[in-house]
């Protein structure tokens, strides 16, 4: 079990946190891992007790762990993740304060701006809650062209863990504005003969940002126009995506994360969230 | 290194890339090519790291890949590759391994030096040097030295350094043969797919500095060839290799092989410093008439500089069968391929500085007149028209759709409707013509292209209504497809014709033999060339609207208007914001199109017409071509809109230098660099370029408080020094008077040897005195 990938999914005894739990199932056994259930209590429980508690009527992985850890929720679940090398944390956006004016709870905004992993969430409210049969074929991932190609680099070695296919999705918009380091590539500004520029830019994108993908995820680039959280939701649906990938700063505060908030809130895919350095 | 190695002491002519940043490799490949007109080989790492794109391209040198596809420059087998090993360790750029890596990119000398400190994991510390040339003495010698020093370690050291096939290139060319010259060195030997090209490249490398002497072996187990070097090194001694290529082709020689071989040995016996002298003193010649100094500004010296730099390596003075393309020699994304970004952007700069260049590229559009004939004659029409893109032969090589990744197919119609090509075709051979009064240039081949392309015209127009249109065609603004009466196009035709008139009269006066030849070649009447005037003179402009608007083309002004500044701030090209329909309905514009002409035939428009139609447009244009900036930011200097000129000079010369847009990837833009060469001296130094001289009206920016410059006129060089709003002062070297003055003010003869100057009154420049020695 220790050379198994692990897949932590954080659940506090509400049915809302257990929105996550078939596609936190579903993970761990497409990439035959071990699923680590955690739950941040003070009171010890015995497994019965546990798995009553935590409302899982059945669990359909091959391999699970659960856990009780004490402290504070979030620091202890990222401490665990870390601890265990995980591959993905996967958790609903609320749990038992669930309030769907909030656009996710509070734990899941801690380890959604802290985790050093990926972090999968899943609106529990979204029509069509995976379920341990789920099996994602197709990855949509925007890229605005900032030079974050650690956290792309991630995101691809997880499409290949969960055997997923890419779709990079580059947008543009009035009101963008140029990314100010060395090696951003945005939408061409100028286009002096298309029948050039345009398969040029297209190769150069892919080899900043996807010449470490490995060669068994397949990637096709799309470019679009218009305001970003409709154009991904529009296009997820029009192509069939199975879940959204975004690469973040990890900073949820007013004025900040506008596109990932919104994408949060109106999506009805699971969102996979990787944190980039800024 | 030797001082001699070392990069030149003033900054200003140093582009200097610290660390590595692989996002960006592909790009500073681009900027910092060497070259020398004859080839251009990009900055790529000599051992060709994961992000590397290498790439040598040789004028005039194209394949395809296909039968049905279209021609390409080929890319060359790579001559720098060199991979160093230590103990049998690879060094490598890698970001535990690196402690310090630069490369320099000496614009004056026209050296890389590229300077590495490598540490690997039993912290070995190796330092490496690289230094490599194009030389522009010898054109098809490249040279690459290395220095290695082990700063802490006693090792063996393994240096192989050989000649590679582009692994990542379309395949343009094959490999024929490679291996091991007689005495030593290595060669290979390519052919470009399709045409045939042989490529022939040979090396000699040559080691010094050990205490004990090498191994050497030539390793032809792998691929390709190589030269290897062996040999125990010592603590912090300094290990020289000097690598020598020769290259030929057959469009050189018969026998490029043998040519490429004798070049490589008889270079055996000479010291590398006399080699790089020579190559030095070139470069120092070429910066003698090309070199702009700009004081008070040190990024529009560097910028200024930079252009200059790959102006020079793009072009070369011995070669009538190629020209500069749009990437020039420094990537391939255009296949090479030759717009009218030559003639209007890039061929100025070698007018008046370096005509022997300029020549060379007009004569390349002679030589491709029979295809250009052949294209007109295709689409109905007669004399000549040349192809909107052009590689070997001149045949139209614009392809009729791209798909872009927005998912749309668009189609490309350029290849059909952009004929304005022709009239910059013969823009650039009168231009050339007028600076140089080469008659043999003229009788040779400018008479009869300016008179093919007149006859297209001739045959392009359709009458009604007492003008002359020409319906259906497209202009510089290419968000406009098939539209009637481009003004540009109408006015340029309308040019075209009448040069050719005048060229015709010229040479039927001053070499009646010689006209009478080519008049039975061409079968050429009278009345042909009576009929150009007429239509000249009535080809329809009547498209002044509201006392002195133009209108760009025949209901331009009942598309929907649009302000460009309310979709900014953006990161796109506006017609990929609003999607083509969208732009083509509205007044948006790519690129000069109106305002090129405002620049190109100012005299013909009253100064309230120049200033209104340059606000009107520029309002309206999205800049969507890197051929845009510098046009905008000319005609506003010239107009004294000195802010506006120099956001748009800003604009132009960090088109290819930004670190974060990533523009040059794919080579630098030609145009972009040729443009701004003209907005400083077109528009900040307000040069006007006349039959009977040279004028100027300098309007500098603020913060340059000097400029001087030099121009090649008639075969005298005419020397500029202009203090902002105090003096110009002018030399003249050379033998002959030459005419010049403030413009709108009478020219003067100024002789050679004599100093002139024209004082500022405060309010406008005064005319030219001479000034006592």
């Amino acid at each position: 079990m220790k050379d198994k990938p692990a897949i932590v999914i954080p659940l506090d005894g509400s049915i809302t946190a257990t929105a996550a739990l078939g596609a936190a199932q579903a993970v761990a056994n497409i990439i035959e891992g071990v699923l680590h259930i955690v739950h941040a209590t003070e009171t010890p429980l015995s497994e019965d007790q546990l798995l009553k508690t935590l409302n899982i009527d059945s669990l359909q992985v091959k391999c699970f762990v659960l856990h009780q850890i004490g402290g504070d929720a979030v620091d202890a679940i990222l401490k665990f993740a870390l601890n265990i090398d995980a591959r993905m944390i996967v958790m609903s956006s609320h749990g038992h304060t669930y309030n769907p004016q909030h656009v996710v709870g509070g734990t899941a905004i801690g380890i959604i701006q802290h985790a050093a992993m990926p972090v999968m969430v899943i609106r529990p409210g979204i029509q069509k809650l995976p379920d341990v049969s789920w099996t994602p074929a197709r990855m949509l991932l925007p890229l605005e062209g900032a030079p974050e190609v650690a956290a792309v680099e991630q995101i691809f070695s997880l499409a290949k863990l969960i055997e997923v296919d890419v779709d990079v999705l580059h947008i543009v918009f009035v009101g963008a504005e140029q990314p100010s380091e060395a090696g951003a590539l945005t939408s061409p500004k100028y286009i002096d003969y298309p029948q050039y520029d345009w398969p040029a830019w297209a190769e150069e994108f892919i080899n900043r940002f996807g010449a470490h993908r490995p060669l068994e995820v397949k990637l096709r680039l799309f470019h679009r126009e218009g305001r970003p959280g409709d154009v991904m939701l529009e296009f997820a649906l029009e192509n069939n995506e199975d879940l959204i990938a975004l690469s973040w700063h990890g900073h949820l505060e007013k004025e900040r994360a506008a596109v990932v908030k919104g994408i949060l809130q109106r999506t009805e895919l699971p969102i996979l969230l990787m944190r980039s350095e800024e | 290194m030797k001082k001699i190695y070392s990069p030149t002491d003033n900054p200003a002519f140093l582009l200097i890339e610290e660390g590595y940043n692989p996002l960006r490799e592909r790009e500073i490949e681009s900027l910092f090519t060497v070259g020398n007109g004859y080839l251009g080989t990009r900055s790529s790492l000599e051992e060709q790291g994961s992000a590397s794109n290498p790439a040598t391209l040789v004028a005039g040198v194209y394949g395809k890949t296909g039968a049905d596809a279209t021609e390409e420059l080929a890319v060359v087998p790579d001559w720098l590759l060199t991979r160093i090993y230590v103990e049998g360790e690879e060094l490598t750029l890698t970001r535990e391994s690196l402690l310090e890596h630069r490369r320099i990119l000496d614009l004056k000398r026209a050296v890389l030096i590229r300077e590495w400190r490598h540490r690997n994991e039993k912290g070995r510390i190796t330092t490496v040097k690289y230094l490599r040339f194009a030389s522009l003495a010898d054109r098809h010698l490249m040279v690459l030295k290395l220095v290695v020093i082990p700063e802490n370690y006693r090792a063996q050291i393994r240096v192989e350094t050989g000649i590679k096939p582009c692994q990542k290139c379309s395949h343009a060319l094959a490999i024929i043969e490679s291996g091991a010259l007689e005495d030593t060195g290595i060669f290979v030997t390519a052919r470009t797919r399709f045409s045939d090209i042989v490529i022939a490249e040979a090396q000699v490398s040559r080691f010094a500095g050990a205490s004990t002497t090498p191994d050497y072996r030539i390793n032809t187990e792998q691929s390709f060839p190589l030269e290897e070097w062996l040999w125990q090194a010592d603590i912090g001694q300094s290990v020289t290799i000097d690598k020598f290529v020769s290259i030929y082709t057959s469009r050189d020689t018969d026998r490029p092989g043998p040519a490429a071989r004798q070049h490589v040995k008889g270079l055996a016996d000479q010291k590398l410093n006399d080699i790089l002298s020579k190559h030095v003193d070139a470069w120092a010649h070429r910066w003698r008439t090309s070199s702009i100094t700009i004081q008070g500004d040190p990024d529009a010296q560097k910028w200024i500089n930079f252009a200059t730099y790959h102006l020079i390596i793009a072009a070369n003075p011995l070669d009538e069968r190629s020209s500069i393309s749009a990437r020039a020699l420094t990537g391939t994304v255009y296949k090479g391929h030759i717009f009218w970004d030559t003639e209007m952007f890039i061929l100025p700069f070698f007018i008046y500085t370096h005509p022997e260049c300029a020549r060379a590229m007009l004569m390349y559009r002679y030589h491709t007149l029979p295809a250009a004939r052949k294209k007109a004659a295709e689409m109905g029409y007669k004399g000549a028209l040349y192809a909107w893109e052009s590689a070997m032969n001149g045949d139209e090589m614009t392809p009729p759709v791209v798909l872009a990744p927005t998912g749309e197919i668009i189609p490309i119609l350029s290849g059909q409707l952009e004929q304005h090509i022709n009239a910059a075709v013969a823009y650039g051979a009168w231009s050339y013509w007028n600076a140089t009064q080469d008659v043999d240039f003229l009788i040779t081949a400018g008479v009869e292209m300016l008179a093919e392309t007149a006859r297209f015209w001739a045959s392009r127009v359709e009458e009604g209504d007492g003008a002359y249109h020409i319906y259906d065609v497209e202009g510089p603004d290419e968000y406009h497809e098939g539209v009637d009466d481009n003004i540009y196009t109408n006015m340029m035709a309308a040019w075209n014709l009448k040069r050719a008139v005048e060229a015709i009269d010229y040479v039927e006066e001053f070499y009646p033999d010689v006209w009478s030849k080519l008049q039975n070649n061409i079968e050429l009447a009278i009345t042909e060339t009576e009929r150009w005037v007429k239509i000249a003179d009535n080809i329809y402009k009547d498209v002044i609207h509201s006392g002195s608007l133009i209108e760009q083309f025949d209901g331009y002004f009942d598309l929907r208007d649009i302000d460009v500044a309310d979709y900014e701030p953006r990161t796109a090209a506006l017609d990929v914001i609003l999607g083509r329909e969208k732009t083509a309905a509205s007044q948006v514009v790519k690129q000069a199109d109106v305002v090129m002409l405002l620049y190109l035939m100012e005299d013909g428009f009253t100064e309230k017409m120049l200033r209104d139609n340059f606000e009107y447009y520029d309002r309206r244009t999205a800049h969507g071509s890197s051929l845009c900036p510098s046009i905008y930011g000319l005609v506003a200097a010239r107009l004294g809109l000195m802010e506006t000129s120099m956001r748009y000079f800003r604009q132009a010369g960090t088109i290819d230098l930004a670190n974060n847009m990533g523009n040059a990837s794919g080579g630098v833009h030609a145009a972009a660099l040729g443009g701004l060469w003209q907005q400083v001296i077109m528009g900040f130094a307000g040069i006007r370029v006349k039959k009977d001289g040279i004028y100027l009206y300098p309007r500098m920016p603020d913060s340059w408080n000097h400029l001087t410059f030099s121009l090649r006129w008639r075969n005298q060089l005419l020397h500029f020094d202009v203090e902002r709003e105090k003096y110009i002062t002018v030399t003249v070297e050379g033998d002959r008077e030459v005419g010049a003055g403030i413009y709108n003010r009478p020219l003067g003869l100024l002789a050679p040897g004599r100093i002139y100057r024209a004082g500022w009154d405060g309010v406008t420049w005064q005319g030219f005195n001479e000034q006592k020695a």
